[in-house]
């Protein structure tokens, strides 16, 4: 375990600006709250002297059992050295619901690539992002990895191996059957348009 | 009308535009598959749009499946040229849960590996480094010493890249007299090596030429940007995790902290090569200094780590490498995730080059020193 030269009880700033539940662990360096009011919240931290959290090392989420998202931050204050871990659950959702976040990239730049990582594996989307597309996988795929109901698949034959092999080969060629066909109909919507102004259309997107 | 105003005329009616150029994911100089797309205007650049993710492996996922032991090797190819201290990451993790006592001699044996490590993995940049900015004699010495620094490596743990050295409780095996007799005498040339590639490249006056006042990052920029290791510390912030936040044993060694000024490739290449010669010092005194002694706690095979979450850094050649582990109790961690020192170090790359030339480029990229392994996990 890291050691920790300085520990800071931040509890009388959080009493002071902080109108809504939270729990708040000195001796752990957490606060968990629901994601709802990160938006108050993210601006105190960076911006309040006796924070002053100017460094967001980490940014990440994970899924709890029953399905709750969370998003958590590692801060570090470069100026007073203390570092604070924050939890931030977000909301049940209504099914079919995509979860929505604050974004953090408008007090710190690091959050630019980690939300979008975020985004790519979990699915939570980050409102005010001013990029927010998928940083690793292809943006063609429907699934976000990290989810519990993402499901590996371990293959315990190898013989079995050349059929799922099979399968995602048949899900890959029906997708770009799909986007050959979605190219086809832009291209029909606009007439006199050639192949190439499409080809080019399509790639400016990236 | 004059000559000028023609000119002038000229000049305003004259067709540019933006270009767009790409570079990767198959070039030499972008260290592994990483693509960037440069826009340009004339040779100077506007903007630069990295691509990732063609060589992610879905290491996070994998973890979940796996048991601890069997993630270590894993994580050793994340960032393949420091795998000591992706085995040590995921070890402090779960030792934060489990509250094993570690022996000295263990954790003395641990720093001692991860310096070396680090020595190897800085002697590859200054290498590759080197060959960027069009020097193709250094990549020939870099690798020469790097050669006995993987010959002892592979001495103490049995492999030459891969390690899986650094374990739950402390490390694999104990040194022999062999590796000591063996490591005392490459401490004793190593000085001389490193004097030489000063010689040979660090006061060469077209290197420095070429080095000074490009990819620029300024103290507040790095902070912004999450960068971390070399590359902040050549911004001017005096921060390093060994000193700052320890972890392992390096509460007990003296060692300088190099920092840079102005922030440019120049600086952050001053910084690294002056850590080279902070690590010599960290393994002499690790060396003479090592403890009796166990060299691993006892655990059973199979770690069940208590519940609980929990987030560990240290301080790897690239920089700050976080893990981020959630246990439920099990065999198999709930979840764990790895703060990539080059993801971050790569994200401040738009803001180094913007401004400066095509050709700059290759050298700016190589100054923050990335892993693909390491960025794209």
């Amino acid at each position: 375990m890291n050691r920790v030269p300085v520990q800071t009880d931040l509890s009388p700033v959080f009493a002071e600006r902080l109108r809504f539940d939270y729990e708040y662990s000195p001796e752990e360096q957490t606060l968990r709250l629901s994601a709802e009011h990160l938006d108050e919240l993210l601006p105190l931290l960076a911006e309040d002297e006796r924070c002053a959290f100017d460094y967001l090392r980490d940014l990440t989420a994970k899924e709890q059992p029953a399905g709750t998202l969370h998003v958590v931050y590692n801060l570090l204050s470069f100026s007073h050295r203390h570092t604070l871990m924050v939890i931030a659950t977000i909301p049940q959702l209504a099914g079919g619901e995509s979860p929505e976040v604050v974004s953090a990239t408008a007090w710190w730049n690091s959050a630019n690539w980690l939300e979008r990582e975020v985004y790519d594996l979990f699915g939570i989307r980050f409102r005010g992002h001013p990029d927010m597309r998928r940083i690793f996988l292809d943006e063609a795929v429907s699934f976000h990895p990290l989810r519990k109901s993402f499901q590996l698949e371990r293959v315990k034959n190898l013989r079995d191996l050349g059929e799922i092999e099979g399968r995602f080969a048949k899900e890959a060629r029906e997708q770009m059957k799909a986007e050959e066909a979605r190219i086809a109909g832009n291209d029909r919507k606009r007439p006199g348009s050639s192949d190439s102004a499409a080809a080019a259309e399509t790639r400016s997107g990236e | 009308m004059p000559q000028t105003d023609l000119w002038q005329k000229r000049a305003d009616t004259l067709f540019t535009e933006e270009m767009v150029l790409n570079m990767g994911p198959q070039h030499p100089s972008t260290h592994g598959v990483l693509r960037l797309v440069l826009h340009t205007d004339g040779e100077v650049i506007k903007k630069c749009v990295p691509h990732l993710g063609y060589l992610h492996r879905g290491m996070e996922k994998h973890s979940e499946i796996k048991e601890y032991r069997q993630i270590i090797p894993l994580w050793d190819r994340a960032d393949y040229l420091s795998s000591m201290h992706n085995s040590y990451i995921v070890t402090l993790a779960a030792e934060s849960l489990l509250g094993v006592e570690v022996p000295r001699r263990a954790e003395y044996l641990r720093v001692m590996m991860m310096e070396l490590q680090r020595l190897a993995s800085h002697l590859i940049w200054f290498g590759t480094f080197a060959l960027d900015s069009g020097a193709v004699t250094p990549i020939f010495y870099a690798f020469r010493e790097r050669e006995l620094v993987l010959d002892l490596l592979e001495l103490a743990s049995g492999a030459r890249l891969l390690y899986n050295y650094i374990r739950p409780g402390g490390v694999r095996l104990d040194v022999t007299s062999e590796f000591m007799r063996r490591l005392k005498k490459f401490l004793v040339h190593f000085q001389d090596y490193l004097d030489e590639y000063e010689e040979l490249y660090t006061g060469n006056a077209i290197f420095i030429n070429r080095a000074r006042n490009i990819g620029m990052l300024t103290a507040e920029e790095a902070i912004s940007w999450g960068a971390s290791g070399p590359t902040l510390r050549g911004s001017g912030v005096k921060w390093d995790l060994r000193k700052d936040e320890p972890y392992s044993a390096y509460e007990e060694f003296k060692f300088p902290v190099p920092v840079g000024e102005r922030g440019d490739v120049l600086d952050r290449y001053n910084v690294r090569f002056l850590e080279m010669r902070a690590s010599h010092e960290i393994i002499r005194q690790a060396m003479e200094g090592l403890p009796e002694g166990d060299y691993t706690a006892k655990l059973p095979t199979s770690i069940k780590v208590p519940p609980g979450e929990v987030y560990v850094r240290t301080e790897s050649p690239r920089g700050e490498l976080g893990a981020y582990l959630v246990s439920e109790g099990g065999k198999t961690p709930y979840r764990f995730h790895v703060r990539a020192p080059s993801f971050l170090n790569l994200s401040a790359l738009d803001t180094m080059l913007r401004g400066h030339m095509i050709a700059d480029v290759v050298l700016i990229l190589g100054s923050i020193d990335i892993t693909v392994g390491d960025t794209d996990r």
